[in-house]
């Protein structure tokens, strides 16, 4: 039986009154890569930012398998957050938990970046990035605290057809490599299909405990 | 590619704006080196032997210090919570706290003296400031430090005059932050620790502000002289010390001690200056792009209602912003009675009325305001013009990548903030004395060193404004095919048009505080404003109780006035601009 | 635009920078000198803004004689001479009031003034002993003492001092208030009164007697108004906001205790010092600039001046005595009752004051900053 790394149970959130989703059940094992299928607005980011904490939920459970949420979760927005005064090496070291010498840290920086193809990037200014670029450098600086589970909000869905192709691809391999499980939400059937190990609708979330 | 016309007329307005603001000085020095037969190197280098030279200028270092860092202390958390939240009343809760920054030195030496007396609320806490018994006493005497007390109100009272420079730069930063800078820092690993979110989000975003904000407080503080006197009045700042011996500076053959300690003190000061106005530049340069970069990507998010401590501090700080004008407007109606059995007081508009009728002086406080309207009408239409197009050719330098001409450019804006009133006072005295002396009959001759010390605040609030207009507003305003007024109206001037008129309530208020004319050696009484009839009034011996509260009345008038004009303005400014000044 | 075309028109003019002024002439040189501005028929008075000079009696002037009056105000008598000198080459005032004796000489040395052609009958001795030459008229006077707060006294068990020498001891440290020579014609004043008391001793050095009162932690001011009502106790300082009150002595006029009981219902704590020659009979003037433009109207302000209706008001409007013969303080109140009279003054005649006060000024400075 492989481990959970992460379990709901029956979770509920409402805004104002305004109920968004209750009686939510995920269950998510080892490493695998489940995609969340859902039209815009039903309430999968609610749920992901529920996961991560940036939401309380006012009922339910989140149990994560070994560390902490804090430590176990990675997350990347919509829109890559990087900060524009600072270059793309400094903004990938915000990613490290602890601080390593400036050596290791250009070692470690150097390689992530040659991972994702994007070698020789550290002094470049954000401004200068395309979507794609932006986002690969969103996701190594969310891998870099190694989380358990990576949470992925439609990262891919302001790109073009290709580049959200190449780039669903690519992660999921990078995915697969450094052993991590993760939650994509999206609302392209295509996208799911390459991301994921399992496809859940969102409705699905509702019936009953997912079992192996 | 500007046309040669613009070029020539841009070039003559630049030309003569800085010829203008840094002649009188040069005229002064001139005439000081005359006089004293020193160099301005020598006098540099004699500056310490000058008598209560160097006291002054530690006192100036210290108190200017400590009032920057105080203003940082006061003012961040109340900008913090305003830009934080929503708040009902944001415009007049940013009126009353933009007021303090024109109010005249005078009017709010009162107000805190009033504020720290044997009556107040302070003193009744056993905090004497005044008299200095009590803890304050007891701490004098255990650490020999003279007037601990006095320094203390000094300091305070400059916070308070500078607090809306900290809420003029850092809120609208606040406010424009995107929220979701902050969820992504907390979700990083550097970001985990409190001390990683100050390091790595907010000292970079709010840093440049809070730097900006800083150093402008401690050029005002350090060029602070009413309050100096009637706070501190056992010390003297450089700029106080200048004013003491000022009035018979500059004469060949007389008392040329006072020369050559105006003239030492000068350029020091002239000097000290020089680097805080450079370095304000820088910063507020890097505010300005940090903001752009912040506010590009922070649409005006929600912002939530304001929590319980949020509501503390903001009005806290409104308190705080308001008591000593309040101060002040309440002495007007409070008349002593003093006879043989006692002293009592008695409330009443007796006071109003004098002040009114002019009893007490040569003119009244209807004709008294009269005159401050038309001089502050007169510096309105010089100095938003100049200001603006310096503010402009200043953009355009940056844009064309002269980079060094508009730092140079933007340096000498500020300059005038730099040269000791003193000198610019002699330096228009002797200049125009020398030329054109029938220019002193001119009554309108105030309007020039009003317009030469509020020309620099134009620039300030402008040049940030021009900076951040998306040159893509007008590019499509052209591509649309409309002509090239209307591009220049809707891709140009509406986002210009609220920092104007916040520039111009500004240019307008300081010349009502009348800033400049205390420069001017020469008073002719009917033409006085309503700051000089307070500053008269006050220096009139108080034997008659009615002296003091005439004052007052007249003070709060001028106040009133001031403040309406600001709650005008800030109708006008857009939500979270970033004008800084 | 014309705005405009003035600054540039300034500024083209303003080029050369050179400015010199001649070196002050003695009086047998002086000349008369044309106008420094144009008369436009306004009469200018320089002036420290002296209470006497009310709307009122302006508006009666004018009413009377056509000719309007404006007022140029400086901050104290030190200010008038100042502006005087500063504008020598381009006089912007006609008529100078607030010179008081100690500041004459050096005005009248420096070609300031002009002969005003006014007769002045029914002065008093004691103001036309000074100087009642041609170029400046006396219209008030009084006598420069030192005051201190009998409360204060009496409560910390002193006894009034009876010589100079004891404020230099320690139940006096910290305790006396004093306006600056520098600045300030009653401190001025009070000055030449030491150099005359410590002169009658045998072994009398009044720059010592300053030093060792810096020494006692003197508090010196810029100017009257600081010390009297920040500093001191004794008046009306204590209703007036930033006071104080560490001092129980300054300097003052003898009659201040008379100003302070006129305003308070006929009570004051307050007293002048009683001590031979440690005041000093003041006289303040009045003058034409030399220089002016509006010389007719001055001359008739003048002896506006010396009328009786206004002279004689002195007391009430300008707090200090009438120069004129059977004018003395009002009884109402206490004025002249609390007003103290004392019994040797120090009066310095027009050539002592000339040929020294320069030099004590300079020794003062020199005395008080060593200390």
């Amino acid at each position: 039986m492989i481990e959970s790394v992460l379990e709901i149970k029956n979770l509920a959130k409402s805004f104002d009154e305004v109920g968004v989703f209750s009686g939510l059940n995920l269950r998510l094992d080892g490493n695998e890569i489940v995609a969340i299928l859902g039209p815009s607005g039903c309430g999968k980011s609610t749920l992901l930012r529920c996961i991560v904490g940036l939401e309380e939920a006012e009922r339910g459970e989140i149990r994560f398998a070994s560390k902490r949420r804090e430590e176990g979760v990675g997350y990347l927005f919509q829109q890559p957050i990087l900060y524009p005064h600072l270059n793309v090496a400094a903004n990938i070291a915000l990613g490290f938990k602890a601080k390593p010498s400036k050596k290791e840290r250009q070692i470690t920086i150097a390689r992530e970046l040659e991972s994702v193809e994007l070698d020789g990037f550290e002094s470049r200014r954000v401004e200068s990035l395309s979507g794609g670029e932006a986002q690969r450098i969103a996701l190594l600086r969310a891998m870099l605290g190694q989380p358990e589970v990576l949470l992925l909000d439609e990262p891919f869905s302001a790109l073009d057809l290709e580049t959200r192709r190449s780039i669903t691809v690519q992660t999921r391999k990078w995915l697969k490599q450094r052993n991590t499980a993760a939650i994509h939400v999206t609302h392209d059937p295509e996208e799911a299909e390459l991301m994921a190990d399992r496809v859940v609708p969102w409705q699905a979330l509702f019936d009953h405990f997912e079992e192996e | 590619m500007p046309r040669n016309s613009e070029l020539v007329g841009r070039g003559f307005v630049v030309l003569s704006y800085v010829v203008l603001s840094t002649l009188p000085f040069v005229y002064a020095m001139a005439r000081l080196q005359m006089v004293t037969g020193q160099t301005p190197l020598e006098a540099l280098v004699n500056f310490p032997e000058a008598y209560g030279a160097i006291d002054a200028l530690r006192f100036t270092l210290l108190e200017a210090s400590a009032s920057a860092f105080l203003t940082v202390l006061f003012g961040f958390p109340i900008a913090w919570c305003l830009g934080r939240y929503q708040w009902k009343h944001a415009t007049m809760l940013r009126a009353v706290f933009s007021v303090p920054f024109v109010m005249p030195a005078i009017v709010v030496a009162m107000g805190f003296l009033l504020l720290i007396d044997q009556q107040s609320l302070l003193y009744k806490t056993g905090l004497d400031l005044r008299t200095e018994t009590g803890v304050i006493g007891a701490y004098a005497q255990r650490t020999g430090w003279s007037h601990p007390g006095h320094f203390l109100a000094l300091i305070i009272a400059h916070a308070w005059f500078n607090l809306s420079l900290m809420i003029r730069f850092v809120e609208p930063t606040v406010a424009r932050l995107d929220p979701a800078w902050e969820e992504q820092m907390s979700l990083l690993g550097q970001g985990q620790s409190t001390f990683g979110r100050l390091r790595h989000l907010w000292w970079p975003v709010l840093g440049p502000a809070v730097l900006c904000a800083a150093s402008l407080s401690f050029l005002f503080s350090f060029t602070s002289f009413a309050l100096v006197k009637w706070l501190t009045p056992f010390n003297h700042t450089l700029e106080s010390l200048m004013a003491s011996y000022g009035g018979s500076a500059g004469i060949a053959d007389y008392r040329v001690d006072t020369s050559e300690i105006v003239m030492s003190a000068s350029i020091v000061q002239f000097l000290i200056l020089l680097s805080a106005l450079y370095l304000t530049s820088t910063l507020q340069r890097r505010h300005s792009s940090r903001f752009a970069l912040v506010s590009e990507h922070g649409a005006q998010a929600s912002r939530g209602p304001p929590t319980f401590k949020a509501k503390v501090t903001v009005y806290a700080g409104f308190v705080f912003a308001l008591a000593p004008m309040v101060a002040a407007s309440t002495a007007s109606f409070r008349i002593r009675n003093k006879t043989d059995t006692g002293t009592t007081y008695t409330w009443g508009i007796e006071a109003w009325n004098a002040a009114w009728a002019g009893n007490l002086s040569t003119l009244n406080v209807a004709e008294a305001l009269a005159n401050s309207m038309v001089f502050a009408l007169g510096t309105l239409i010089i100095a938003l013009p100049v200001g603006w197009i310096l503010a402009s050719t200043i953009h355009a330098l940056e844009i064309s990548n002269h980079h060094r001409l508009a730092k140079a450019l933007d340096v000498a804006t500020l300059l005038p903030l730099a040269i000791s009133a003193i000198m610019v006072g002699l330096g228009v005295l002797l200049g125009v004395l020398k030329n054109m002396p029938s220019l002193f009959q001119w009554s309108l001759l105030p309007i020039l060193p009003h317009v030469i010390l509020t020309v620099p605040f134009v620039v300030r609030i402008m040049l940030p404004a021009m900076r951040s207009v998306d040159p893509k507003w007008k590019e499509q305003a052209s591509v649309l095919g409309l002509s090239p007024l209307r591009t220049w109206y809707h891709g140009y001037f509406s986002f210009i048009r609220g920092p104007a008129v916040v520039a111009s309530s500004l240019t307008l208020a300081f010349s009502l505080g009348e800033f400049g004319a205390s420069w001017l050696l020469v008073r002719t009484g009917s033409w006085d404003t309503l700051s000089v009839l307070v500053d008269t009034l006050m220096s009139r011996p108080k034997f008659d109780p009615l002296v003091q509260p005439t004052a007052m009345a007249a003070a709060t008038v001028l106040m009133l006035l001031t403040f309406f004009l600001f709650i005008l303005a800030e109708r006008f400014r857009a939500e979270g601009e970033g004008g800084g000044f | 635009m014309k705005i405009r075309l003035m600054l540039l028109t300034f500024l083209v003019l303003a080029a050369p920078l050179s400015g010199c002024i001649e070196s002050a002439s003695t009086e047998e040189n002086c000349t008369v000198l044309p106008a420094g501005h144009e008369d436009d028929g306004t009469l200018r008075i320089l002036t420290y803004d002296i209470s006497a000079l009310s709307d009122e009696m302006l508006e009666d002037f004018t009413t009377e004689t056509g000719i309007p009056v404006e007022m140029i105000r400086v901050d104290d008598a030190g200010g008038i001479l100042d502006q005087m000198m500063l504008t020598k080459e381009a006089q912007q005032a006609d008529l100078m009031i607030g010179l008081d004796n100690t500041y004459l000489p050096t005005a009248i040395d420096n070609c300031l003034l002009q002969p005003h052609e006014t007769s002045q009958e029914n002065i008093t001795s004691a103001a036309a002993a000074f100087y009642d030459g041609p170029l400046a008229v006396p219209f008030d006077q009084g006598d420069v003492c030192l005051n201190f707060d009998e409360d204060a006294l009496a409560e910390a068990n002193m006894s009034i001092p009876t010589h100079l020498n004891e404020l230099t001891e320690e139940p006096w440290k910290g305790k006396i208030a004093f306006p600056s020579p520098v600045s300030s014609s009653p401190g001025r004043a009070f000055l030449a009164a030491t150099m005359e008391y410590f002169s009658l001793e045998s072994d009398g050095d009044a720059m010592s007697w300053w030093g060792d009162m810096i020494g006692n932690d003197a508090i010196i001011t810029t100017g009257w108004t600081e010390a009297y009502e920040t500093h001191y106790t004794g008046g009306y300082g204590e209703y007036t906001e930033g006071h104080i009150g560490d001092a129980w002595m300054t300097v003052s006029y003898c009659h201040s205790p008379g100003v302070e009981a006129f305003y308070s219902g006929n009570s004051t704590h307050s007293t002048s010092l009683m001590i031979d020659h440690a005041s000093f009979h003041q006289v303040e003037y009045t003058g034409i600039i030399n220089g002016a433009a509006q010389i007719n109207g001055a001359r008739l302000f003048i002896e506006y001046l010396l009328t009786p209706e206004v002279n004689g008001n002195m007391p009430e409007n300008n707090l200090m005595y009438s120069v004129l013969e059977g004018y003395d303080l009002p009884e109402t109140d206490g004025y002249r009752y609390h007003a103290d009279v004392p019994s040797v003054v120090t009066v310095m005649d027009y050539e002592q004051i000339q040929a020294n006060m320069d030099q004590w000024l300079e020794e003062w400075k020199a005395a008080t900053q060593q200390a």
